[in-house]
């Protein structure tokens, strides 16, 4: 996963980003502030609410839910949420509470990934958080839809112009 | 629940049919206009193989679209025709499952990947019979 998209929004300054950690495939370029052996560990709730500022309380309050999902939460055998995925989507939601843009709305996925969504009736936005091959390591997603423009797009987030995903974001202020 | 390439899609039920999926609470979010939709992560599945149940078999077996949800409280549920899942390339393929009681019996499976855009077109298609934490109406 790569932050550098997400940093020319210019909705999130780069002192943010470099908050942001960077996990494994498809492009493993390390930005983060987490060792190897951190993300290898798995991450208690103690130890995981030590690392989130006190001063951004939405952030504790809406992933502190999601450390507690049982395997087959959704009654379909889905998986508890990857520590790792928790991680990741805690440095963007603090970098996301810092910037112009209105937090998303946190949705787990059967996969044991996070899905960060912003929503109107018409467009959607979604940074899915995905594990993917071996411990630490995660996909990141980008989905865009709008029903009345008809623009639907997917796209690995390593590979999106920032352009394209200012664009899409400016919608959610 | 595995992946089944070679299954063929199931022609006895039809395109009218529908498919009801329970839906978790976290799968159902604001539109920040004062509504709320369902997230495609409601159709996300592991393995390609996505649990449904054939609402016209449900009726057969004496049933009704509320005992899906029997023993699943706060749970919501969505519907969404077989056409909608044929439309997007999936295969919609019978798979009773006797564990899980008469119910069981009208278990089947939409088959297939489930891209963004496969997700949004069953999203689209589909309709809430009950929203998460709801009463069920039964009868």
């Amino acid at each position: 996963m790569t932050a550098t998209a997400l940093a020319s929004s210019r909705m999130l300054s780069e002192q943010d980003i470099s908050r942001v950690p960077s996990y494994g495939t498809p492009s493993p370029r390390s930005l983060g502030t987490l060792s190897d052996r951190e993300i290898q560990r798995p991450v208690s709730e103690a130890s995981f609410m030590s690392r989130v500022p006190a001063t951004y309380p939405d952030v504790r309050g809406q992933l502190q839910p999601f450390l507690n999902l049982a395997p087959n939460w959704d009654s379909y055998g889905g998986r508890p949420i990857d520590p790792t995925i928790i991680d990741v989507a805690q440095y963007l939601l603090v970098s996301i509470s810092e910037s112009e843009l209105e937090l998303p709305s946190l949705v787990p996925t059967s996969l044991g990934g996070l899905s960060l969504e912003w929503h109107r009736p018409t467009v959607e936005f979604a940074i899915e958080l995905e594990p993917e091959g071996g411990i630490g390591q995660l996909r990141a997603v980008v989905f865009f839809s709008d029903d009345v423009s008809g623009e639907q797009w997917e796209e690995d987030l390593s590979q999106l112009e920032p352009a394209q995903l200012q664009r899409a974001l400016s919608q959610f202020h | 629940m595995t992946e089944r390439p070679a299954t063929p899609d199931d022609p006895e039920i039809t395109a009218a049919a529908q498919l009801l999926r329970r839906i978790h609470p976290t799968w159902i979010v604001p539109d920040h206009q004062g509504g709320r939709k369902l997230s495609r992560q409601a159709y996300q599945d592991q393995k390609s193989a996505m649990s449904v149940f054939v609402e016209e078999r449900l009726e057969e077996l004496g049933l009704s679209a509320a005992d899906v949800l029997t023993d699943f409280d706060g749970y919501g549920l969505a519907a969404f025709p077989a056409s909608a899942a044929r439309s997007c390339g999936l295969r919609v393929v019978s798979d009773p499952n006797e564990a899980d009681g008469l119910r069981g019996r009208a278990h089947a499976l939409v088959v297939g990947k489930k891209t963004g855009s496969v997700q949004k077109a069953l999203v689209s298609a589909s309709t809430i019979r009950v929203w998460p934490g709801e009463a069920v109406s039964r009868g």
